[in-house]
């Protein structure tokens, strides 16, 4: 499965979530405000991909790279002959797409490779209250989740005659949407029921200080990376 | 060390009383289980106990229930959590955490144990639960049977004094039942008391001390260690639980007279994520139509991956699939075949149950959506949301969209699991009806005694080959056998 979380068997050089969540911030600062900058935007690209190549997620880093590189020669070849409302449409939304790629991808990395006690555990580190940490745990905890239910639903939905395919998507996308979102909300609430009353059984009401066995620390990658994100950052300045 | 006193209970928002005067007395060490059919307040019993009612689930208590002298509605509940583990039906959304590792220290993580500690029960548990294979591995990646068997591990890291299970054999196969069952005795041979509630109850047999069956909310009997050995399987036939022993399932097959022995022709085909290894390889069979054939094997073996290949849902698949010896595409399969999912939930996608049929025809007829809805003893929830309506309800109603969609061939993916003896033949007698009607089904399952009610044939699949086809009728044996190979 692609969407594999946290699950660090072999998964190469990984920086602590502390550093993610920096590095995350860095790249948002710096994305809003050199919004212009081509030599910032690839900069960037090759930043976030390089963390990709390093966990050993080299599929992702390609098709990352790939996408960003089609994305470049639409806007520099295709997009000029373009006029009317098409050129608005295509136009704006790629280049929304495009100046924000390296947040998606930074968000993307900090999603793939971060455990949810990993996460829990860093984000005690930085004296994060429990309010914040807990519902965001459980953010980590339902996205494979949603993979999983949107899966089993597409299916269901092509057995049923009302396959997500062109066709349908075109003649009635919001009837399509709700045929997928009443399945998927309704699964979600469910499990979400359920696993809140198995939480509860497992003492997570429990005041005392909470212990966890995951490993964080900082290491030599964590002190080159934010190293590398301060300089991009002092790019602002330039 | 638990008490229960005249304990009666209702849910919020709910008149009927789910409990009525309930009285219990366990012991230190001993195996209780509850039974009875859906419904009779087993699940209630599992909640008091573990204190989810009332600190989770609201409503009106009376009476008294002690865990070690104290009044567990005074206890806060990770007071209680700290000496009990809870083990639920679904294996899918118990836990927290999304490795297995991770999963195993949690609970001792929230109480605060020293991370060396922790780690030496973690490799107690690995070790006692011969868990080595499945740890550091993504919790979405196990089968139920695997997840399942981590939240016993999870639950047994913190070394509580009581375990409470409610119905968790309900989503496993009988490999994983099996292993269940050796959990369980497990936690018996350390001395720790177990409740169960369960309606599946062969794989406990001489591990109870005391079997209390329920009928709607009061107690009807009592059975000690002696009693259970004795009772005949009349008596449990007549509980409505399944049965004690598998060697004592009542069954009579059904009798059909087949019209077309070649309906369906399947010819080499092949579906894999790898070509050299893959998931599912039929070389030939030859199906007639207007049969109920049951598939069964372990899990893995690639019964719902048969499934999803014949009714086109996976386009990668390779060979070919004869309908009245006509070549069939994945697309005229996806329009001709139905199937009912083991979560019906993601199959229902509209406000009422009379729309969910329109949306199955593809027009709004109503007389006929009606008259669909009536053979199914659905008529008087045509407006219902679908959501509203009880699991064994939405599975009719998916049924009724089989129907009225017109799909002649139709899979069910485990269609009874969890389900108790009289809800097993309500669903037996609906699929019977479909057969009158000329449709050919396939059944994926576990449940022998539903196979032996409800089917005429068996497909045996192993590692993607089918192994065996057979009818059932007098070859009785084999089935037993296949059943039997797997329990000690």
């Amino acid at each position: 499965m692609a969407y594999i979380l946290g699950v660090s068997e072999n998964n190469g050089i990984i920086l602590d979530p502390r550093t993610k969540l920096l590095l995350l911030i860095i790249i948002n600062v710096i994305v809003f405000n050199k919004l212009d900058s081509h030599l910032m935007s690839i900069l960037l690209i090759f930043f976030v991909t390089s963390l990709f190549i390093f966990s050993k997620k080299y599929k992702t880093a390609i098709v990352s790279l790939a996408i960003y590189l089609s994305y470049t020669l639409v806007l520099m070849y295709i997009l000029p002959h373009l006029t009317g409302f098409l050129a608005i449409l295509i136009g704006s939304v790629l280049v929304m797409f495009y100046k924000l790629m390296p947040i998606i991808l930074m968000g993307a990395y900090f999603i793939l490779t971060t455990g949810v006690s990993e996460f829990v555990a860093s984000m005690e580190k930085i004296h994060m209250p429990q309010e914040i940490i807990i519902p965001l745990s459980v953010v980590f905890r339902f996205f494979p989740t949603v993979v999983e239910e949107v899966k089993s639903i597409i299916d269901c939905m092509k057995i049923s005659g009302i396959g997500l395919n062109f066709k349908n998507l075109i003649t009635r996308p919001l009837k399509m949407l709700e045929y997928l979102l009443i399945p998927l909300i309704i699964s979600i609430v469910k499990g979400g029921d359920e696993l809140s009353a198995a939480v509860l059984t497992r003492s997570m009401d429990n005041p005392v200080q909470r212990t966890n066995i995951c490993k964080i620390g900082f290491h030599w990658q964590d002190y080159l990376y934010i190293l590398l994100g301060l300089l991009l950052l002092m790019g602002l300045f330039i | 060390m638990i008490k229960l006193e005249n304990v009666s209970f209702s849910y919020l928002n709910e008149n009927k009383s789910n409990l009525k005067d309930f009285n219990l007395n366990i012991e230190d060490g001993e195996l209780i289980l509850l039974t009875g059919e859906s419904g009779s307040g087993k699940t209630t019993i599992t909640r008091l106990i573990n204190g989810l009612i009332p600190h989770y689930f609201n409503g009106t208590i009376k009476g008294e229930i002690y865990f070690n002298e104290k009044s567990i509605s005074d206890m806060k509940l990770y007071e209680i959590s700290e000496k009990m583990g809870s083990v639920f039906q679904n294996p899918r959304s118990q836990f927290f955490n999304v490795d297995t590792t991770g999963e195993l220290a949690f609970e001792c993580e929230n109480l605060g144990m020293p991370v060396d500690e922790i780690h030496q029960r973690i490799e107690q548990t690995i070790n006692d639960f011969h868990i080595e294979k499945l740890m550091n591995k993504s919790l979405f990646d196990l089968s139920g049977g695997e997840k399942q068997k981590i939240a016993c591990a999870s639950v047994t890291t913190p070394n509580p004094d009581v375990y409470v299970l409610d119905e968790p054999s309900s989503n496993l196969d009988f490999i994983a039942i099996n292993s269940l069952r050796n959990i369980i005795k497990f936690w018996k041979e350390k001395g720790k008391t177990i409740i169960i509630a369960e309606h599946r109850i062969y794989y406990l047999k001489d591990l109870i001390d005391k079997m209390i069956y329920l009928n709607k909310g009061v107690v009807e009997a009592e059975f000690n260690k002696d009693e259970i050995n004795r009772l005949s399987s009349d008596d449990i036939y007549k509980m409505g639980i399944r049965p004690i022993d598998l060697n004592q399932i009542r069954y009579q097959t059904p009798e059909i007279t087949l019209k077309n022995h070649e309906f369906i022709k399947i010819e080499d085909l092949l579906f894999g994520f790898k070509s050299n290894n893959p998931v599912l390889s039929i070389k030939e069979i030859t199906l007639p139509s207007n049969n109920i054939t049951a598939i069964i094997g372990l899990n893995g073996a690639g019964k719902t991956t048969f499934a999803h290949c014949f009714c086109g849902l996976h386009k990668k698949m390779k060979g070919r699939i004869k309908i009245n010896g006509k070549m069939t595409k994945n697309k005229e399969r996806l329009k001709r075949c139905y199937m009912v999912m083991q979560d019906v939930n993601h199959q229902l996608f509209t406000e009422s149950v009379l729309s969910e049929l329109f949306l199955s025809m593809g027009e709004d007829d109503e007389e006929r959506a009606e008259k669909i809805l009536e053979s199914l003893n659905l008529l008087e929830f045509k407006d219902a949301h679908p959501m509203s309506l009880s699991g064994g309800q939405k599975q009719r109603v998916a049924i009724a969209c089989a129907i009225a969609s017109e799909s002649d061939i139709i899979f069910y993916d485990e269609p009874t699991s969890g389900l108790d003896l009289k809800h097993m033949h309500h669903v037996g007698e609906n699929i019977l009806k479909l057969q009158k009607m000329g449709k050919t089904q396939f059944i994926i399952t576990h449940d022998l005694e539903f196979i032996l009610n409800c089917c005429t044939n068996v497909i045996h699949l192993d590692d993607g080959n089918i192994t065996d086809y057979y009818p059932i009728k007098g070859n009785e044996d084999k089935l037993f056998e296949f059943f039997m190979k797997y329990q000690n």
